[in-house]
């Protein structure tokens, strides 16, 4: 619309105009200075009314305002030709629109504005505006209580219920202090309260133990009581869970071991635990390894075999330096061993220093002789390794072939010797008794022994010849079994009886409580290969399996110690030990067929 | 009150009693990493969150009390002292407790709380130090009422002259003194920009022409009226613009007056409406932050 204004006003008894014109929609009066006429006064509000166009006529709306109209109060009123409108103090009249115009208003302005009122009429102050302290204290309080503390505690007594609830509502993740481990966080898929099962009670060890089944205590309760070193540790007191760190989840600090171990431990029903302080030299005791033998006399006794473990302490070799064999592979008479360390009782006949020696032992179409890797694979732990047999890493090259007729092979079965006896009887028996011709005349081997000859009957020739090639593999030191097994010949009559195979173990892991990581060790400085192996396992010197070849701990301090140091690997004592013992990990010890 | 006084009462006690405290806590803090990395569930964490609570707790309450003057005989000069070095020294030990870890979890939360409270309490502090040394010399010894009754006086001269004066320019004026806008919104009050606007009238192609303009400090109206005076063929017209223009320059002069005090007065204020909501938002989160802490401990 357009609308003219005229502001009259009083001046030296007579009235002076002055016009202004408006083109708007709808014309605001108030106290605001935004509004289009501002009319100041304590009771008339920032915006009042408004005037817009009703067909012909003006009108007037009270925004929340009080307005007169011709005398009489009103909300809304369409406005008639002179009308008189009053807006507090102020006087408005509708007058008759000039040329051009749609409508005119008359105003007259109370003179009479107090500083005060023009001031108020101004929004000049925060606590003006949407601002406000209280407001939005309390907006932010019940914000914060019911997001982070209303809804999450709902949600988690809802999940233990049974209830799913959707992604966005805000759940306990929120009070997550630090992620979890990748593993709790699979195990427990997110949930709380897997491990924090009672409200406002600390994660009990009982929780932890669900899962973690297998794992023993590092000090039984009994013996911590017993030996004064105070109550058994919550599991959560050492593996602290949501750090942001996970690798702080298993502690590695020296001194979380050295707080028990700094000094000697002395118990009543075992021996003492030696003080260590760090892993540098006198500062740490020489290593224990725990070797496993046969109980002497135990098949006589009990007709099986018993095995027992021994701990010894690993010392420093008193003998002068290790000396090469001329000839490691000769079976006459058993070298002497290279060391005099602890032996182990393997009940092997073997000799490293012959089968690394590459002019006896080569491989076919490989120059150079074996290989530490030709035997010994590393397990996917990366410490230990697997296991050795017959089948898969002797026989490639020890063949249990005792005869060969047109061309086929006559083996024996490893590991049984009855069966291998009976097989050899019945291929002597069969020949003894093949008509003439229809076998192959014996080759004549130099340095093999040949049987007496016989003229009996084909059956008593053939047992026989049984019995004498029996006898060789079993008595003869390069005979087909004894070139590597210890065999016990008891005297009894029957061949299967009188021949004993004392079986073999072969070890794999010698520490009960501490690993090796030969993964990080087989590149060293500039060793690798057979000569990484061979700088801490003398093996080009021994000849017999008895032989331990496990350095004592002061070569290791020629690569490392407890403090970072030039050319030196820092290590804790978390990096060889493990502090919780399996609780079926009495000395690992495999069985070798 | 002496806002100066605020930081050095009684040679800075409260300063020196925090810089003591926040060693203490800092060496308990260094003290972890003899065993582990630091955190919140040692005990040296649980006493550095526990101190750090109540101390929050206590600011809090110190902002409740402050509000009535001297309470308990405690002039409000030392309570205030106290609250911002204290403020600051409970952010310290916060800080601590935390390891200054922000993640978008209530722990994370209640320390960017404390953070952004301690932050506008700073910023506060600043402004108390700056602000009213401003507003004093922006004022001239006078005071706002003063300011806004020169106002309301020049606004009357103003018409009345604009009456005397030809149509086009009586409505210029008119509206550009109709058009005058102080303070308002929030950004208005602290930004301080001039969003007046004056009706001026035109010839245009098809006759009169009317367009509301920008009028930014005043600027265009007193141009607008000084570019008329060499116009004015009569020489009461020439009088009555001759009249006007100071009118306008003065108002001009006062309105920025006003509108720099309506500015420094916001700055003094507006730090609280962050403040004091997020303290009580903050009291909330470490309610939380116990509560959830030890229903899973």
């Amino acid at each position: 619309m357009e609308l003219m204004l005229r502001f009259v006003q009083a001046s030296g008894g007579r009235e002076e105009a002055s016009e202004m014109e408006t083109s708007a929609d709808e014309v605001i009066v108030g106290s605001s200075p935004q509004a289009t006429i501002q009319l100041i006064g304590r009771d008339i509000r920032p915006l009042h009314a408004r005037f817009s166009m009703r067909g012909e006529r003006l009108r007037v709306a009270g925004c929340g305002g009080t307005i007169v109209v011709n005398g009489k109060e009103t909300r809304v009123s369409e406005l008639a030709p002179a009308a008189e409108i009053a807006i507090g103090r102020h006087r408005l009249r509708a007058i008759e629109a000039p040329q051009g115009f749609d409508a005119a208003l008359e105003i007259r302005r109370d003179p009479g504005v107090e500083p005060a009122e023009f001031e108020a009429a101004f929004r000049t102050d925060l606590s003006q505006t949407f601002l406000s302290r209280r407001r939005f204290a309390w907006a932010a309080l019940a914000g914060v209580l019911a997001l982070c503390l209303a809804i999450p505690l709902e949600g988690a007594f809802l999940k233990k219920a049974g209830a799913v609830l959707p992604a966005w509502v805000p759940s306990d993740k929120l009070w997550l202090p630090g992620p979890l481990i990748r593993a709790h966080r699979i195990a427990t898929r997110d949930s709380c309260a897997s491990c924090h099962r009672v409200p406002f009670v600390r994660v009990r060890d009982a929780d932890c133990k669900s899962c973690h089944k297998g794992l023993g205590d590092h000090v039984p309760a009994v013996r911590l009581q017993t030996a004064g070193l105070g109550p058994t540790q919550r599991c959560a007191t050492c593996h602290q869970e949501h750090y942001t760190d996970p690798s702080h989840f298993v502690p590695r600090s020296e001194q979380f071991c050295t707080d028990c171990h700094a000094e000697e431990l002395r118990f009543k029903d075992r021996a003492p635990v030696k003080a260590v302080r760090a892993f540098a030299k006198d500062k740490h005791p020489q290593f224990r390894v725990d070797l496993v033998r046969l109980e002497p006399g135990s098949f006589e006794a009990t007709g099986s075999y018993k095995w027992i473990s021994q701990s010894i302490v690993l010392e420093p070799s008193k003998a002068g330096p290790d000396r090469i064999p001329e000839d490691a592979c000769s079976t006459e008479a058993q070298p002497q061993p290279a060391t005099d360390g602890p032996q182990q009782s393997s009940n092997l006949t073997f000799s490293h220093a012959c089968h690394l020696d590459a002019r006896k032992v080569t491989r076919p179409g490989v120059t150079g002789g074996l290989s530490c890797s030709d035997c010994h694979v590393l397990s996917v732990d990366g410490s230990h390794f697997v296991p050795l047999s017959m089948s898969t890493r002797c026989e490639g090259c020890h063949s249990l072939e005792f005869a060969r007729e047109r061309g086929t092979g006559r083996e024996l079965p490893h590991g049984k010797p009855a069966q291998a006896i009976a097989i050899i009887q019945d291929f002597f028996v069969k020949k003894a008794a093949a008509p003439p011709g229809t076998t192959a005349p014996p080759r004549h081997l130099p340095n093999r022994v040949e049987p007496p000859p016989c003229t009996g009957n084909p059956y008593d020739c053939g047992l026989s010849r049984a019995r004498f090639e029996v006898e060789l593999a079993f008595v003869l030191k390069d005979g087909t079994c004894r070139l590597c097994h210890a065999v016990t010949d008891t005297g009894a009559p029957s061949l299967i009886d009188r021949f004993r195979v004392i079986p073999v173990r072969l070890q794999s892991a010698f520490f009960t409580l501490a690993y090796f990581p030969h993964r990080a060790h087989e590149v060293l400085g500039k060793l690798t290969g057979d000569k990484a192996c061979e700088s801490c396992h003398g093996t080009r010197s021994s000849t017999r399996s008895a032989d331990l070849m496990i350095p004592p701990i002061g070569k290791c301090f020629e690569c490392h110690s407890n403090q970072p140091e030039k050319d030196k690997v820092a290590l804790s004592c978390a990096s060889c030990h493990v502090y919780h013992p399996r609780r079926s990990n009495a000395s690992v010890v495999e069985e070798s067929t | 009150m002496s806002y100066v006084g605020i930081l050095n009462y009684r040679g800075y006690r409260y300063l020196w009693f925090s810089l003591a405290v926040g060693l203490i806590a800092s060496l308990v803090y260094v003290s972890q990493y003899a065993f582990e990395t630091p955190r919140g569930n040692t005990w040296q964490g649980y006493a550095l969150g526990a101190v750090a609570a109540l101390g929050m707790f206590w600011l809090a309450y110190l902002g409740v009390r402050r509000r009535r003057y001297k309470a308990g005989g405690t002039p409000v000069l030392a309570w205030t002292s106290a609250h911002v070095y204290i403020g600051l020294l409970v952010l310290l030990i916060a800080t601590l407790h935390s390891s200054a870890r922000i993640t978008w979890t209530l722990h994370g939360v209640t320390y960017l709380l404390a953070l952004i409270v301690t932050l506008s309490g700073v910023f506060g502090m600043v402004v108390y130090l700056v602000c009213p040394s401003l507003a004093a010399q922006n004022r001239h010894d006078g005071s706002r009422a003063q300011m806004f009754a020169q106002l309301l006086d020049l606004d009357r001269k103003a018409r009345a002259l604009a009456r005397r004066c030809p149509p086009r320019i009586s409505s210029a004026v008119l509206s550009a003194v109709e058009g005058t806008l102080v303070g308002g919104g929030v950004w208005a009050q602290l930004s301080g920009v001039d969003h007046s606007r004056l009706l001026l009238i035109e010839d245009g192609r098809g006759g009169e022409r009317s367009r509301w303009v920008r009028n930014r400090k005043q600027g265009t109206i007193t141009r607008y009226v000084a570019e008329r005076i060499p116009q004015a063929a009569k020489r009461a017209e020439v009088e009555a613009l001759q009249e006007l223009l100071p009118v306008l320059s003065r108002r001009q002069a006062v309105l920025h007056r006003i509108r720099v005090d309506i500015q420094l007065q916001g700055l003094m204020s507006i730090w609280l409406f962050v403040h004091v909501p997020l303290t009580v938002a903050l009291v909330g989160a470490l309610l939380a932050h116990l509560v959830s802490v030890f229903i899973y401990w």
